[in-house]
């Protein structure tokens, strides 16, 4: 057997290989699997971390959240993170 | 007068529920956490007309974190009592917590009648298949005549060598049958053997080594707490002058406001402690286990150091780092013995270069920042509170803030999860160390997911009128996993943020006192106001949502390989 790995989980761009966690993911969507419910950890993060690189709706994912937690915190307002973050997580396969 | 009828008359019987609730009592037990359920109805039954005080969670798990903390701030062994099927399975995940940190709790399990067993019966489950692994011993009881012994084995077992958690299983007909009753007979468990004091040659070998040594340093961990052994470690580093570094389990087994206190190691330690470890040519570890978060990359951990091994725990020692001079036994003797055969070295070029670290590399952060910085909350909070306030916490940045900036003094004052790093066991430790230590300051350092999981214990807090102290980071974030998202993962924040409450009226809705501060002026306020508050009083601190925690050993990294030490040098 033979295992590459990446720190992040993510496979070298030119590799043959692909990452556990990509493996994972993929064997999840050709099943079917459409809705996860998950929560993170350390020993995880490669898993999370390939369910929101490869699910086709997060591109830009990123861009909310961080503005929204910070804008949360300085004016007083309640966060909305988690809302995005949910219809994210279940609609990433 | 003994007459011939009184010897031949059957002996005295009672109801094994009373025969486990007298031996409870024999065993000093004053108060257990637990929660009902149908097949400990029985037992229940008894302990209502019994001194025993009975403290009712919100959830098993909750209730056997508190029976946790309750153990670790007092020295006693915990009890917790749930019903069979869902109240053992809630279990788990507290024996496991106390299993990894080494904690003694006996927990009592009801389970379906004997006749019933392996029959899918209602909240049937396999409890000691279940919970084998996850603890130090567990039995169930076939035998209503074993019940007295077997509780005396528990608590013996639990509480001596390396303590740990031990379960016994009982059938709802083995608490309702009669059963003679028995005086206590000596304990005797072949092929339980603790070895407590430590081998003469072995501690002669490690006074010499000592002795000899030009840059050592302590390294010690919870055995030292558990074991009682500050005092003989107090004793030992200063006669033979030799820094002390203590890990997440060990913080309050050294003062840490003495000069010798390196602070802790590991992961997210001070720079100087890391340091030290991978520049000292002797690393005496006391009641601790090289673990991952401790040593980084395993090759390369205090690799010009020879290696002296204290633990009461034989299977311990050698397990992950090769060790030169291993001593078992129990750190109390080992170190007193050890005591006598030290002499005083001055070691003038080691406590030099340790000072050089120190003002070096201090742990600081941003105190020009505008936000709140939850160093600065933890920190204000030690300032308050003296040092002198028992704190516990959920896990994950704000546990590893609170490790760095409240400055322990003394044993059993800092109540974590460390082995297991279970989140959630903030707020239930500290009602399990409030009822252990009545009339003491008990602070819940917590993180917003960390609390999240466990909140509905504020109703326990309430409903016992404890006036335990919540003082929540909250980031709206799992904030460390967040910090791995943002340094290994190129900022890609997968399902780490949560939209949260809002803490102080929820709070206010358990009945308790609600405070938040979402400005920095504001945190001394607040904070002195929580501590002068009588009831459970929960204060929201709205911190730096990105803040993170330095330094910090990536995984597979040398110890001395540290992130976030430009953040942390002095010019």
């Amino acid at each position: 057997m033979t295992i590459q790995s990446h720190p992040s989980g993510a496979s070298a761009p030119s590799s043959g290989f692909k990452s556990g966690s990509e493996i994972i993911f993929e064997t999840l969507r050709a099943l079917g699997v459409k809705i996860i419910f998950g929560y993170p950890g350390a020993s995880v993060q490669p898993l999370f971390d390939a369910i929101y690189r490869l699910s086709p709706d997060s591109a830009g994912f990123v861009h909310h959240l961080r503005p929204a937690a910070l804008q949360g915190h300085s004016t007083e307002e309640p966060i909305h993170l988690i809302g995005t973050n949910l219809y994210r997580t279940r609609r990433v396969l | 007068m003994t007459t011939k009828t009184e010897q031949t008359a059957p002996a005295q019987t009672k109801p094994g529920s009373q025969i486990i609730v007298d031996t409870l009592l024999e065993q000093g037990v004053e108060v257990l956490f637990g929660y009902l359920g149908g097949v400990v109805l029985p037992l229940f039954d008894k302990l209502y007309d019994s001194p025993i005080r009975v403290i009712i969670p919100r959830h098993e798990q909750g209730g056997c974190h508190m029976a946790d903390a309750y153990a670790r701030s007092t020295g006693k062994v915990g009890v917790m009592i749930a019903t069979s099927g869902p109240g053992a399975t809630n279990l788990t995940t507290g024996l496991a917590t106390a299993m990894m940190d080494s904690v003694p709790i006996v927990a009592l399990t009801g389970q379906v009648r004997t006749d019933l067993i392996g029959n899918d019966a209602f909240q049937e489950a396999d409890t000691t298949g279940i919970t084998r692994p996850i603890t130090k011993h567990n039995v169930i009881i076939k035998n209503p005549n074993d019940l007295a012994h077997t509780i005396r084995e528990a608590f013996y077992i639990a509480s001596t060598g390396r303590p740990g958690p031990v379960l016994i299983d009982i059938p709802v007909d083995m608490q309702v049958a009669q059963v003679p009753v028995t005086p206590p007979q000596p304990i005797e468990l072949p092929g339980y053997r603790v070895r407590e004091h430590g081998h003469a040659r072995q501690i002669s070998s490690a006074a010499e080594a000592i002795n000899a040594s030009q840059r050592p340093v302590l390294y010690v961990g919870g055995g030292v707490i558990s074991g009682n052994a500050s005092e003989p470690l107090r004793k030992l580093a200063k006669k033979a002058n030799i820094p002390v570094t203590m890990t997440l389990m060990g913080l309050g087994a050294f003062d840490q406001n003495d000069p010798l206190s390196l602070d802790m190691l590991g992961m997210h330690g001070a720079a100087y402690a890391n340091f030290a470890v991978q520049e000292s040519d002797l690393l005496i570890c006391v009641g601790a286990r090289f673990d991952d978060r401790v040593t980084g990359k395993l090759k390369t951990f205090a690799s010009h150091a020879r290696i002296i091994h204290i633990d009461l725990d034989p299977s311990s020692i050698a397990k992950n780092v090769p060790v030169d001079i291993p001593v078992v036994g129990n750190a109390r003797y080992v170190l007193a013995d050890l005591l006598e055969q030290v002499e005083y070295r001055e070691r003038k070029e080691w406590f030099e270069r340790i000072a050089e670290l120190k003002k070096r590399y201090p742990l600081r952060y941003d105190r020009n920042s505008k936000m709140i910085k939850p160093q600065y909350v933890i920190e204000e909070l030690w300032h308050q509170t003296q040092g002198q306030a028992i704190i516990t916490t959920g896990v994950g940045q704000h546990q590893m803030w609170t490790a760095q900036f409240y400055k322990f003094s003394r044993p059993r004052q800092f109540i974590t999860s460390g082995g297991l790093g279970t989140m959630g066991f903030g707020l239930p430790a500290a009602i399990g160390a409030q009822i252990g230590n009545p009339g003491a300051l008990v602070v819940d350092i917590d993180g917003d997911s960390s609390f999240n999981m466990t909140l509905t214990e504020l109703s326990t807090a309430v409903m016992y009128e404890l006036p335990i102290k919540i003082c929540l980071i909250n980031n709206g974030y799992m904030g460390m996993v967040r910090q791995w998202q943002e340094l290994f993962y190129g900022r890609r924040y997968s399902c780490s943020s949560l939209k949260n409450p809002d803490f102080a009226r929820l709070a206010e809705a358990f009945g308790a006192v609600g405070l938040s501060a979402r400005k920095k002026e504001e945190v001394p306020a607040v904070i002195k106001a929580m501590l002068e508050e009588k009831k459970p009083c929960l204060a929201d601190f709205y911190v730096d949502p990105e803040e993170n925690v330095w330094p910090m050993v990536p995984t597979g990294k040398s110890l001395h390989e540290m992130d976030g030490l430009n953040l942390l040098e002095m010019a």
